[in-house]
């Protein structure tokens, strides 16, 4: 099933800094990632990927450096700092008690009329 | 040169342009994102797409690229970037201010030096008879500090908009104001200095011509030292031809006769006649000691004499003003300043001091002391001396301007 793009606004720092965690990536594999880790199911749009990415280097979450690539010119691969791991774990949370709230408020339990 | 058949290259190009950020670092985004559209299309390719219906949908999974390159932008302008940009503006307003208000004071006393002189030779090639003219020194005072704020203001602009990644348009308006509203806090609220009118329009003006200096245009290029003042050598000549001009005008409006020039010591006893009565007491230790506070005493030999005199006083009255600055007491006065009792301090010898309050205005005047003979009729015993200058009116600019 596709997810409404909508649903993805906000979440875009955190499936990052996910990705990110298991070990520095470049732009384009970190979009690959974040792809295959949701089966599929949706990927964060490209534009706002790299918005995300300066954004939390800036705010000091990220370190960037520059890399040759095997697949070419050089490629700028982000890891996370300590102040990442923080906000990492930090967002994480927010995110399951969010994910529990809606889901006890629209999940599939009982009857919907009466 | 961009190949303007290569969308990849138009496209890159459009995301710089719209980033508006330093050199270096819109360079390396650029190449951040070439390699990413490069990898795009490569996976696409791969998936079936030819080559350029692969670079056309890498670039639009990338997004339109005016609204990429802005949002990339506001990711930069962190609050901290803006916060380090503050403190660096602070410190540039410092140095436009200090370099400004030598350069000011420079140029202003150079041209006030030219032009005086030329008036001088005019007035000699003229033959004029006169006295002298206004040399206008406070308003070079003035002329500097406002020059200074408003390079201040300049340097402030053009720092905080580099540094904080932010167009100079965009920051004007809260630069402006919040640097005029400290400035005018510190100026006009907080300073406890000699207050005069020109100081006081001084203080007032420093928040406004800091305003001005950020308010002037200013380049749109981040990364450069926007909106810079830069002074050219044609430029600079023509400032000091202009200043050069002013000055020999200001002395040409101001110039002062010399007809009517008061005569020394002429209006003397215009205030009480002077004793002819015998053995009148002589002063010693008289004078203006300091700038409204003077001291005067008066000794009496033989110290028999003093009971022969009563209601000894010490009295300050305004000064006549005179082209040579010496006109003894002011022929309009109708009474003193102040006047205080002389008391005597030991055998024959009697003291006073005048404590003259500050006044917004600074007062001159001459000391004198006076005293009733034997005969009833009250002389000038000894004086006057100065002029003198009542005390200077200290306190804010605010607390001058409100006081009546």
């Amino acid at each position: 099933m596709r997810v409404d793009p909508q649903l993805l606004k906000g979440t875009t720092p955190l499936l990052v800094l996910t990705v990110i965690g298991d070990g520095e990536l470049y732009g384009y594999e970190i979009a690959q990632r974040i792809r295959e880790r949701s089966g599929g199911a949706f990927a964060p749009s490209e534009g706002s990927l790299y918005p995300a990415l300066h954004r939390l280097e800036a705010d000091g979450a990220l370190v960037g450096t520059w890399r040759a690539s095997e697949r070419g010119p050089r490629r700028r691969y982000y890891g996370l700092t300590p102040k990442g791991h923080g906000l990492l774990a930090e967002s994480r949370d927010q995110w399951t008690s969010f994910v529990r709230g809606v889901v006890k408020v629209a999940g599939r339990t009982g009857t919907s009329n009466g | 040169m961009v190949d303007p058949t290569d969308p990849r290259e138009l496209y890159l190009t459009r995301v710089a342009a719209g980033l508006q950020l330093p050199p270096s670092v819109a360079h390396e985004i650029v190449e951040e994102l070439a390699g990413h559209l490069a990898d795009a299309t490569e996976t696409l390719q791969a998936e079936g797409l030819d080559a350029a219906m692969a670079e056309r949908e890498a670039m639009a999974r990338l997004g339109n690229p005016d609204v990429l390159s802005e949002s990339i932008r506001l990711a930069h302008q962190t609050r901290r970037r803006a916060l380090v940009a503050a403190g660096f503006g602070v410190l540039a307003g410092l140095n436009g201010a200090f370099w400004g208000y030598l350069f000011a004071g420079g140029m202003l006393s150079l041209t006030a030096l030219v032009g005086f002189g030329l008036l001088s030779v005019l007035i000699s090639v003229l033959g004029l008879s006169v006295s002298g003219w206004q040399t206008w020194n406070p308003i070079i005072g003035v002329l500097m500090a406002l020059f200074a704020a408003g390079l201040a203001g300049n340097r402030v602009i053009g720092v905080v908009a580099t540094r904080s990644y932010r167009q100079p348009g965009d920051i004007v308006a809260p630069v402006a104001l919040v640097g005029a509203a400290a400035i005018g806090w510190v100026t006009i609220f907080w300073i406890r200095i000699d207050q005069d009118p020109a100081t006081v329009a001084l203080l007032f003006l420093t928040p406004v011509a800091f305003a001005a200096g950020v308010l002037l245009p200013a380049s749109r290029r981040v990364g450069a030292r926007s909106g810079r003042i830069r002074l050219t050598a044609r430029g600079i000549l023509g400032l000091v031809a202009l200043l050069t001009i002013a000055w020999l005008v200001l002395g040409i409006v101001t110039l002062r006769s010399n007809q009517g020039r008061h005569e020394p010591g002429k209006d003397w006893y215009a205030v009480y006649p002077q004793s002819s009565l015998p053995e009148v007491p002589y002063a010693t230790d008289f004078g203006i000691w300091s700038i409204g506070m003077p001291t005067l005493s008066l000794t009496f030999d033989p110290p028999s004499q003093l009971s022969a005199w009563r209601d000894l006083r010490a009295e300050a009255w305004p000064a006549a003003t005179s082209v040579d600055g010496w006109g003894g007491v002011d022929p309009i006065a109708t009474g003193p300043i102040l006047s205080a009792p002389l008391v005597e301090r030991e055998a024959g010898v009697v003291e006073a001091g005048l404590s003259l309050p500050a006044t917004k205005t600074r007062v001159s005047y001459v000391a004198l002391v006076s005293g009733i003979g034997p005969d009833g009729i009250r002389y000038l015993l000894a004086g006057p001396d100065g002029p003198g200058l009542s005390p200077p009116w200290v306190g804010t600019a605010w607390e001058w301007f409100t006081t009546p």
